[in-house]
C-alpha cells in the first residue's frame, strides 16, 4: 500500500532514538528504502498529473470516485515527503549531537575507537552537511576564541581549576597551555589545569578521577 | 600559605564527624559569632518565614549571613537590582533562556563586557604567572581568579549554546520573521541564515530533488496543521518566580491568577511573556 | 547538540548548585591576604579571626584548601531544621516557606564540603532528608488531587527551584497532553 515504506522508515528511525543512553551508533543511511519511497512518490505524482490531464475540469468536479482516488494519491505523496524529511531531520540531529559530543571538529569521523565508523553510516549528502556545519561552527566560534572555546563541555559546571585525570588511551606528547609538554600514556595519572585538558577529556583520551 | 602547596591532594575527603559532637567544638564558636548580633528567636524567625505576601520591611538582622538573607532581600529589590553584578545577571539570563522555548533578546552588552574583562584578566594572569617576582600570595590569588574565570566562561558557553540550540531549531522561522531579527546578535542571525541554507540544501540534495516539483517546497503546512517551519510553542508552560507584584492574569479558563511578589507559578508562556521579557519575573 | 540532550528538559541539580554558589556566605579565614578583585566583586581583606563575606564558590574553594572556616547560615542548625520540619508536617497540604530559594543546594554543598564547620552534621543531614521527604510526599499527593492537571496552570509558591525542576519535565508533558486534547485553535503549533 502507499506509504508502507515510509512508515517503515520512520518507525525504524524513531526506534533508534528511543534509547538515548548509552548512545547507539548512528544506523546506516537507509538508501534503498529512500530510493524506493522517492520512486513511489514520483509514480504517485505522474499518476495524479496524467489523471488530471486525461479528464477535463467537468469530470473532475463530478466524478466522485476520481476525486477520491486523486485525493488519496495526493495525501500519500505528501505523507511520503513528510516521512522522508522526518527521517533526515532525525539524522541531522544525531549527526550534530555527535559533532558536539566529540568537542567539535571532524576528527571523530575517522575515529579508530571501538565505535563503528561514522563516515560509512552517512550518505554523501550527510557528509556534505556535516562539513558545512563544521565550517559554520568554526566561524561562529572565532568571535569567542580569544577568551573561550565554545565547544568545550557544558555537561557539568566547573569545580576546582586543577583536575586529576587518568589517560584512558595513549595521546602522545601534547603541548598544554603555557607550553608545558606532557606525554600521555595509557594508565598514567596527572594533576593539571582543567582548562588545558578539557578537550582531551571530551575527546576521551583522559578521564577524570 | 605553604600548607596549600604541600597538601593539594588531601582536600577531597574530609572525614565526617559523628553526630555526638562535643558542644565546645570550634564550630560552635563560629556559629556563636552571631551572639554579637541581635539574637533571633525562633518565633521571629518563623514569623518571617511565614510572611509571604508582604514581608515586614526593615528586618535585616543578619548582615553576617548572605545566604538566608533572601527573605529580607525582597524589600530592597529595586535598589538591589541596580547594583546586581554582571555575573549574577548573566546567571539569570541563562536560567531564563534555559527555561523558555522561544528566542529571547541576546544579552550582548553583558556578554561583551564579561568577555572583555575575562580577556584582560587572562592577560594579567599570564603576565603574573611568568613573572619571577610574583609573590606566593599573588600566586594564590591567581588560583582564585582563575577558578572564577572558569565559572564565568562556563556560564557564557552554556548561555551561548542554549541560544544556538534554539536558533538552529527554529532557524527557518527566524529567517521568515523579521521582527525576531533584533533579538539576535549579528553572528547569531548570520548563523540562522546560513544554517537554514545548509539544511535546505541537504534536504533538497537528499530527497526533495527526486520528488515531483510541487513537493519540493520547504514551508508546507500539513493537513493536521503541522507546518514544516518549526516554531516555538507559546502554550508550553514555564516556571516563573515573581520578583515583584505583577498584578493578575486571566487564565484560559477565565479565572484570575494573582502574580504576587514572591510567588511561583507554572503557567503558559503566552500569558506571562511580557513579564518575562521585562524581567519582572525570573524564569526557573 | 549545541545543548546536550541531558540539559534540555530543565536546569540540572548541578547547574542549580552552580547558581547557588554565587550567593554570599561568611567565612573566617585561616590565613592573611589583602583584598582580591574578582569579576563578581572585591573581597577581603582576609585577616583572622575577623569574618569576611565571599561567594559560596570561593568559600568552598578556600575550605577545600583548608584556608578558612565557613560560618554556617543562621538556619543551618538542628533547632531551626527541627522547627521547619515540624512546621512542614503541621501545615497539611501547604508547603512551608524555606529559608532562601537555594536552601537545598546550599545546605548540601556545606554538608559535603564543610561538615566540620557545622554542629551535628549527621543529624542535619537526616533532618534535611526528612524535610525533603515530607515535601515530596506533599508534591505526590498534590499531583494526584483532582483538578491539578485540568487546567494549564499551577500555583507552586514556596516550592524551591530545585524541587520544581525535578517536577517540570513531568508537568510540561502532562500539560502538553492536556493541550492536545483541547479543541484546536486556528493557531498552528510547530513544536513536536
Amino acid at each position: 500500500m502507499y506509504g508502507d515504506l515510509a512508515l517503515q522508515l520512520v518507525t525504524a528511525s524513531h526506534r533508534s532514538t528511543l534509547s538515548t543512553t548509552p548512545q547507539l551508533p548512528l544506523p546506516k543511511y537507509a538508501l534503498p528504502l529512500i530510493l524506493s519511497i522517492c520512486l513511489e512518490t514520483r509514480q504517485l505524482g505522474t499518476s495524479i498529473t496524467s489523471a488530471a490531464e486525461s479528464h477535463g475540469q467537468v469530470s473532475l468536479s463530478q466524478d466522485h470516485a476520481l476525486v477520491c482516488g486523486l485525493t488519496v494519491q495526493h495525501l500519500a505523496a505528501r505523507r511520503n515527503k513528510r516521512c522522508l524529511l522526518a527521517y533526515l531531520h532525525n539524522r541531522v540531529t544525531g549527526i550534530k549531537e555527535r559533532w558536539w559530543d566529540a568537542g567539535g571538529g571532524l576528527a571523530y569521523l575517522n575515529s579508530d575507537s571501538d565505535a563503528p565508523d561514522l563516515r560509512s553510516a552517512l550518505s554523501p549528502q550527510e557528509l556534505d552537511f556535516l562539513r558545512g556545519y563544521n565550517n559554520l561552527m568554526l566561524d561562529y566560534k572565532t568571535d569567542f576564541l580569544d577568551v573561550l572555546d565554545l565547544t568545550a563541555s557544558i555537561e557539568r559546571p566547573p569545580g576546582e581549576i586543577m583536575v586529576d585525570v587518568r589517560a584512558v588511551r595513549d595521546a602522545g606528547e601534547v603541548v598544554l597551555e603555557g607550553g608545558e609538554r606532557i606525554d600521555f600514556r595509557k594508565g598514567e595519572r596527572f594533576r593539571l589545569a582543567r582548562s588545558g585538558v578539557e578537550r582531551l577529556i571530551v575527546q576521551g583520551f583522559l578521564e577524570e578521577v | 600559605m605553604s600548607s596549600f602547596f604541600q597538601e593539594p591532594d588531601s582536600d577531597d575527603e574530609i572525614p565526617q564527624l559523628p553526630p555526638e559532637l562535643p558542644p565546645l567544638h570550634p564550630v560552635a564558636s563560629s556559629s556563636r559569632a552571631s551572639s554579637s548580633r541581635p539574637s533571633i528567636t525562633q518565633d521571629s524567625f518563623l514569623s518571617r518565614l511565614e510572611a509571604t505576601a508582604s514581608p515586614r520591611p526593615g528586618i535585616r538582622t543578619d548582615h553576617e549571613d548572605g545566604i538566608g538573607e533572601e527573605m529580607e532581600e525582597e524589600e530592597e529589590e529595586d535598589e538591589y537590582e541596580l547594583e546586581e553584578g554582571e555575573v549574577r545577571r548573566l546567571g539569570k539570563a541563562w536560567s531564563r533562556e534555559r527555561g523558555t522555548g522561544g528566542i529571547l533578546a541576546w544579552e550582548g552588552e553583558l556578554v561583551d563586557s564579561l568577555m572583555d574583562k575575562l580577556e584582560q584578566q587572562q592577560k594579567l594572569v599570564d603576565t603574573l604567572k611568568s613573572d619571577p617576582d610574583t609573590s606566593e600570595e599573588e600566586h594564590f590569588k591567581l588560583v582564585l581568579v582563575q577558578t572564577e574565570m572558569e565559572r564565568v566562561k562556563y556560564l557564557i558557553r552554556s548561555y551561548v549554546r542554549c541560544r544556538l540550540h534554539k536558533i538552529e531549531k527554529y532557524s527557518y522561522h527566524i529567517i521568515l520573521t523579521p521582527s525576531l531579527h533584533s533579538l539576535l546578535s549579528g553572528a547569531e542571525l548570520s548563523h540562522a541564515q546560513r544554517y537554514t541554507e545548509l539544511l535546505h540544501t541537504h534536504y533538497s540534495h537528499s530527497v526533495l530533488d527526486s520528488l515531483p516539483e510541487w513537493l519540493r517546497k520547504m514551508d508546507d503546512t500539513y493537513g493536521d496543521g503541522l507546518s514544516m517551519v518549526t516554531k516555538p510553542n507559546p502554550n508550553l508552560p514555564v516556571l516563573i518566580y515573581c520578583t515583584r507584584d505583577c498584578g493578575e492574569i486571566t487564565l484560559d479558563s477565565g479565572e484570575q491568577a494573582a502574580l504576587a511578589k514572591g510567588s511561583t507559578h507554572l503557567v503558559k508562556y503566552r500569558l506571562v511573556e511580557t513579564f518575562v521579557l521585562s524581567g519582572q519575573v525570573e524564569v526557573l | 547538540m549545541a545543548l546536550p540532550k541531558t540539559l534540555q528538559p530543565s536546569l540540572t541539580p548541578d547547574e542549580l548548585t552552580f547558581l547557588a554558589e554565587e550567593e554570599e556566605i561568611s567565612i573566617v579565614p585561616l590565613f592573611s591576604m589583602t583584598r582580591i578583585r574578582l569579576l563578581s566583586g572585591i573581597y577581603g581583606s582576609f585577616q583572622p579571626p575577623s569574618s569576611s563575606k565571599v561567594p559560596l564558590w570561593l568559600a568552598i574553594s578556600l575550605k577545600r584548601k583548608r584556608k578558612c572556616r565557613i560560618v554556617p547560615p543562621i538556619w543551618l542548625n538542628v533547632e531551626t531544621l527541627q522547627t521547619l520540619l515540624k512546621n512542614e508536617k503541621e501545615r497539611g497540604e501547604e508547603f512551608g516557606r524555606l529559608p532562601g530559594r537555594r536552601f537545598v543546594e546550599v545546605s548540601k554543598v556545606l554538608l559535603d564540603v564543610a561538615p566540620d564547620d557545622l554542629a551535628q552534621p549527621a543529624l542535619l543531614r537526616s533532618l534535611l532528608k526528612d524535610l525533603r521527604e515530607v515535601r515530596q510526599a506533599k508534591i505526590r499527593l498534590g499531583l494526584q488531587s483532582e483538578g491539578v492537571m485540568q487546567g494549564s496552570y499551577l500555583q507552586v509558591t514556596n516550592l524551591t527551584p530545585i524541587e520544581l525542576t525535578e517536577l517540570k519535565p513531568f508537568l510540561v508533558k502532562a500539560m502538553g497532553m492536556m493541550q492536545a486534547l483541547e479543541p484546536r485553535r486556528d493557531e498552528a503549533e510547530g513544536d513536536e
